[in-house]
């Protein structure tokens, strides 16, 4: 009755074949195609959400698809994935929206709304499957599309660069061109991948089956058999990489810093509001199959509850760190876009933190709802400061902070939205962004993890003082020297203008009704998300912890306004007076020296080892012996047989046999017997060294 | 009812009959040599017919149980039959303007009619005759070309040919001495020893044909030198003749010991794909990256080879889809690639990475197409590969995780080199010339990416159920 909820993901997949036969026609008609398959899309996503909150009950639809691996397709609205689909749909809305015309005037329209399309498709595909397999459709899918539109500008004009040109890091190059990043992404993500699929492929063989329900059922099963074998651990490691390398967690964290190439309505879409929340919706999909697991194994008294408590606790670290290292270079940035993808990696650590973190408490409830309300906080705000920023960038024609400064009277608009995003990011009350970093926070503490709880804590105060670095550099502080936008910088058309206004704007209100809804929130999920059962979970402000963390992001706020606004101060004349300053910024620009040493170790690595299979298996052996050593050697052994066997035939036909028939009998017979003779030794001697060789080798056949 | 004899007797006499007849017609009418091609659509409808006929049941034995026909068998032979028709369609335009173009027809028909024989296999002499054929029809087709990277190509192809099958008459002299019959026969009562001896000749001997290391060394040379609409069609016959005779020669001999089985070709598994991948890396020649793919794909597909030992763990019914579609996913996929390089080949006189410059702007439906075979020899889901790489890959999951383990970092590997490609088709500025494809190979090319992607979507799980 509700199979048509499929179009929540089918829609914007027809939408992209569309486009690919409509290449020879104008260039407006895709981008209303995609605009118009996205919004059936958002609308029939809404209707679903919609009923779900109505019945209470999750919405499901699915299909047989592969009998031999027992995977349907369809679409599952539970609490989670409704929700999920709704900021996803919606977002890529108004971004395609804010896409008609920023890149109104591009060249590759097919390119860019085809992989587009396609990629709010495989998104939403993720987000609604009920099973592992056509999830990592979807989420191949995504990664795809990623790469694609990060290589979108492929001629690689200096202007669409990433890094300083010219710079290097420890002797590797610190600049990416986005031919070269979207080769990066899919290298780096499709790496993690790898652990996921062994995951899948562990479940499927236990299970029979990869879906979440079935998962959800099987947790003793599966938790208990991979525990017997000491393979607990390993699988729980290699099943969450693919979750860490698509939301660009550390290790993997440096694909996402150079995907910042691409067109900024695609950083503002795939790598800021959805597709880098894959890996966090992955964890939102598990963790509570893992508690609920974790509990079975308990229930059974084997240790192997410690593992999956461990492995929470791993990934709250992982996410802290992140969180951290990602903020400490946003706050040396000089690009635009950079800080803000520094900022996105930093953010989605926190997710990781609070989705976990909550976790160890034993119940999955409150780490859910931090995980996903800074989930949905974060792409809303962060999808608008990205549309601002590409307004900007647009605006000065240049990715450099240097570049801007003074824009608030020209892009007064702009100037505004931007500013209520950045106080959701830096998270001040009553924004959105304050109550689900609370939350976050909050996961931590409940759960007394506490390094990573510390790490979330001072990362709050560097995000705050680097969004308004960020806000005073491009829009106040003024330098005397600083004239570099010449021409007319205007604010950008209504299309543009509305889609982050909005954003802004909503980040505000859902902050404003935060107290309101909370409960609501609460019992939503609690109610109808698999795998969770409904536990007392107590959210609200705990004043032991929002006292400090108010005061360290007000100091912040504070070090930012009286370095550039109240100072107007230049910190790198004074920075690059102290060597060890001096040092320091050089370790955070080059983002830790990180990706150089990625390059030196890993890349070079892979490129000697080819080179040196090449030329030495290649080129050395397979060439000097199997197309020299061997044809030489039998052309040899061919000549030398001829040379022998033509002499003696030779001298048997012209002069032995001529001879034998003048009748000079007795020279025949001695030649006639020695050839014989010959070869009957040749026969037994090469038998016996193949028999030899045959005993030595395996023993008596048989 | 047609009795399944009768079936097999048209699926020898039709590509025998035309082999002989195409160069006698020849001489007659000018297009006869085109021939060839109807003649592989009705080989195409046959095997189907076939495919579907013996869907049930285990199998029957025909001519004097010399041949075993089975549903795999019958579907392996329906897609060899498929991608050769999509190649020599795609060849027509080329292959039109030699004086050798008859050759091509009637050699590729014999070449067939081998390894039909080779796929239903149940006799040693069988194994013989027909690998022999097919042998000598394959070298002689590589030669056709008749320029420098042909007669280089062929050299090396035929030389290394004439070393391996003198290993297959050993192995299957010792595999007669083992069983003590001509039928091939699982051997359960088997030294350890003695299997080990013979399954390295036979491995050697038939792998040597698919490209498996340390047999590979011809591979790189011909696939990736010779004008590539000959290896569109070479390299998925050969591959198929590889994969059927190992297919048949393991169900005799793994269940003798079954570790040491597993063991040891996943050892050879193992270092072919490690070598075809990494050695992909750093080639600036398109052709060549496809030809050490090629590699690549010899390495997983043994992976279905090494399940076929019964062990706990092993879902061997996985592995034969997994063989199957994986093989299918080769074949489409390097009969639409290698002819989109012949195209491009044909215009520029080679095909260097360079060359394919600008093709995503010029011609944007080639292009496509291209993409998406590219995408599925990945694994990208959910097109054709990446179903054919999780069957046999989940397949030895749980005997041997480190295989599955090992196969997918290859293929995270792997990525690199076909988003080179890929790369250099759309985000490389560039290309002055266009390259103008030929109608019947554009259309060939469309159509194996469209079967890709359809057979990727569900067509292939359809075709599953036939097993």
């Amino acid at each position: 009755m509700h199979e048509f909820t499929i179009a929540a993901w089918l829609t914007p997949y027809i939408g992209a074949a569309i486009i690919l036969l409509l290449y020879k026609t104008g260039d407006r008609v895709k981008g209303y195609v995609a605009v118009l398959s996205i919004l059936i899309a958002a609308l029939v996503s809404t209707y679903a959400a919609l009923l779900v909150h109505e019945h209470g009950k999750p919405l499901y639809v699915a299909f047989e698809w592969v009998e031999s691996l027992d995977v349907t397709i369809g679409a599952y609205f539970d609490s989670l994935s409704s929700l999920m689909a709704l900021v996803v749909s919606w977002l890529s809305f108004l971004i395609a929206v804010y896409s008609l015309e920023y890149m109104g005037e591009d060249p590759g329209q097919t390119r860019y709304w085809f992989f587009f399309s396609f990629f709010v498709g495989s998104m939403m595909l993720l987000v609604l499957s009920d099973n592992l397999i056509t999830m990592f459709i979807g989420w191949e899918g995504t990664g795809l599309a990623s790469y694609a539109l990060i290589g979108h500008w492929f001629t690689d004009e200096e202007e669409r660069w990433v890094g300083d040109p010219g710079r290097k890091a420890l002797g590797i190059q610190m600049w990416f061109e986005p031919s070269h990043s979207g080769l990066r992404a899919l290298v780096f993500t499709r790496l993690g991948d790898v652990g996921l699929l062994v995951g899948i492929a562990v479940l499927h063989l236990i299970l029979g089956s990869t879906g979440f329900y079935e998962i959800l059922e099987g947790a003793k099963e599966w938790s208990s058999l991979l525990y017997m074998r000491g393979l607990l651990g390993i699988f729980l490691a290699l099943f969450i990489l693919g979750a860490l390398a698509k939301s660009a967690q550390f290790p993997f964290h440096e694909w996402l810093v150079t995907a910042m190439t691409g067109p900024t309505s695609v950083s503002a879409l795939i790598h800021a509001a959805t597709m880098v929340k894959a890996g966090v919706y992955f964890l939102l999909r598990f963790v509570p199959i893992f508690v609920v697991a974790e509990h079975a194994l308990e229930y059974l008294h084997l240790p192997g509850a410690g593992i999956i408590k461990d492995f929470f606790a791993y990934i709250a670290l992982i996410g802290a760190f992140t969180a951290f290292l990602m903020a400490t270079m946003a706050v040396v940035s000089r690009e635009l876009k950079l800080i803000l993808a520094f900022s996105t990696a930093s953010q989605l650590g926190y997710m990781f933190l609070g989705t976990a973190a909550g976790a160890l408490t034993g119940e999955s409830l409150l780490g859910v709802i931090a995980g996903f309300s800074h989930l949905a906080s974060h792409a809303i705000f962060k999808a608008s400061l990205f549309l601002a920023a590409g307004a900007i960038i647009h605006a000065v024609h240049s990715r450099f902070i240097d570049d801007m400064g003074g824009l608030a009277k020209d892009m007064r608009v702009t100037f505004i939205a931007m500013t209520l995003a950045a106080l959701s990011l830096a998270g001040l009350p009553p924004f959105m962004g304050f109550w689900s970093k609370d939350m976050v926070l909050l996961a931590g503490y409940e759960s007394k993890a506490s390094i990573p709880l510390l790490l979330g804590v001072v990362t709050a105060g560097l995000t705050a003082a680097y969004t308004f670095r960020m806000i005073f550099r491009v829009f106040l502080y003024k330098t005397s020297g600083d004239s570099h936008h010449e021409h007319h910088v205007h604010e950008p058309g209504k299309l543009m203008l509305v889609p982050y206004t909005l954003l802004a704007i909503l980040s505000l209100l859902f902050g404003l009704a935060w107290p309101f809804i909370e409960e609501g929130i609460l019992e939503w999920f609690a109610r109808g998300t698999l795998g969770i059962e409904e536990g007392v979970v107590h959210i609200g402000i705990e004043p032991e912890l929002a006292a400090p963390t108010l005061t360290i992001v007000f100091a912040g706020i504070f070090i930012s306004y009286y370095v550039y606004q109240y100072r107007l101060a230049t910190p790198m004349t004074y920075i690059s007076r102290n060597s060890i300053l001096n040092f320091l910024h050089k370790f955070l620009y080059d983002r830790w020296f990180i990706n150089s040493i990625y390059y030196k170790v890993l890349v070079r690595g892979f490129r000697t080892l080819s080179v040196v299979t090449y030329k030495f298996i290649d080129r050395l052996v397979v060439d000097n012996f199997y197309h020299i050593f061997l044809p030489t050697s039998f052309m040899r052994l061919a000549l030398d047989t001829r040379a022998k066997l033509e002499h003696w035939i030779d001298e048997g036909f012209h002069i032995y046999l001529v001879n034998g028939i003048l009748g000079i009998s007795g020279r025949v017979r001695r030649i006639q017997n020695g050839i014989l003779n010959y070869y009957i030794v040749m026969l037994w001697l090469g038998l016996s060294i193949i028999l030899i060789f045959l005993w030595l080798l395996m023993g008596w056949p048989i | 009812m047609i009795g399944v004899e009768i079936i097999i007797a048209l699926l020898f006499i039709i590509p025998l009959a035309g082999a002989l007849a195409i160069p006698f017609l020849e001489e007659r009418r000018k297009s006869a040599w085109s021939l060839g091609v109807i003649l592989t659509l009705t080989l195409t409808i046959l095997s189907f017919f076939l495919a579907i006929h013996t869907s049930t049941g285990g199998g029957v034995d025909v001519f004097s149980n010399t041949l075993h026909v089975d549903s795999i068998g019958s579907l392996i032979a329906f897609v060899l039959s498929l991608s050769s028709l999509i190649a020599l369609y795609g060849s027509l335009p080329i292959v039109s303007e030699w004086k050798t173009r008859a050759g091509f027809y009637s050699l590729s028909l014999l070449m067939l009619f081998g390894v039909y024989a080779l796929i239903y296999v149940a006799n040693l002499l069988v194994i013989l005759s027909a690998w022999i054929l097919a042998s000598i029809a394959s070298y002689t087709i590589v030669a056709l070309a008749k320029d420098d990277y042909s007669a280089e190509g062929a050299t090396k192809y035929a030389l290394m040919g004439s070393a391996s099958s003198t290993l297959l008459f050993l192995g299957v002299a010792l595999l007669f001495v083992i069983s003590g019959s001509l039928s091939l026969e699982p051997i359960s009562k088997i030294y350890a020893s003695t299997l080990l001896a013979t399954a390295i000749f036979l491995i050697a001997a038939i792998g040597f044909k698919m490209g498996i290391v340390p047999f590979q060394a011809w591979l790189p040379d011909t696939y990736g030198g010779v004008d590539p609409v000959l290896i569109s069609f070479v390299s998925t016959a050969a591959k198929a003749m590889a994969i059927a005779t190992l297919y048949r020669v393991a169900t005799a001999l793994a269940i003798g010991s079954p570790h040491t089985w597993l063991i040891l070709v996943a050892v050879f598994s193992i270092l072919t794909m490690f070598y075809g991948n990494i050695t992909a890396l750093v080639q600036n020649n398109a052709q060549r990256i496809l030809a050490y793919s090629s590699i690549a794909h010899a390495g997983y597909l043994l992976i279905g080879i090494a399940a076929i030992a019964p062990i706990e763990g092993i879902v061997r019914e996985w592995a034969i889809y997994g063989l199957l579609l994986q093989y299918m996913a080769y074949s489409l996929g390097k009969v639409g690639a290698f002819l989109t390089l012949a195209g491009v080949r044909k215009t520029r006189g080679r095909a260097l990475l360079e060359d394919l410059r600008g093709l995503g702007r010029r011609d944007p439906v080639i292009a496509v197409a291209f993409t998406m075979l590219l995408l599925s020899l990945m694994g990208m889901p959910p097109l054709i590969g990446f179903w054919g790489k999780l069957f046999l890959f989940a397949s030895v999951a749980f005997a041997a995780p480190w295989l599955t383990l090992i196969a997918l970092l290859n293929t995270a590997i792997s990525v690199a080199y076909y988003a080179r490609i890929i790369k250099a088709v759309y985000f490389e500025a560039g290309g002055r010339e266009g390259v103008v494809f030929h109608t019947t190979l554009r259309q060939a090319v469309i159509v194996a990416a469209i079967l890709t992607v359809v057979f990727g979507l569900g067509l292939g799980q359809i075709l599953l159920t036939l097993i």
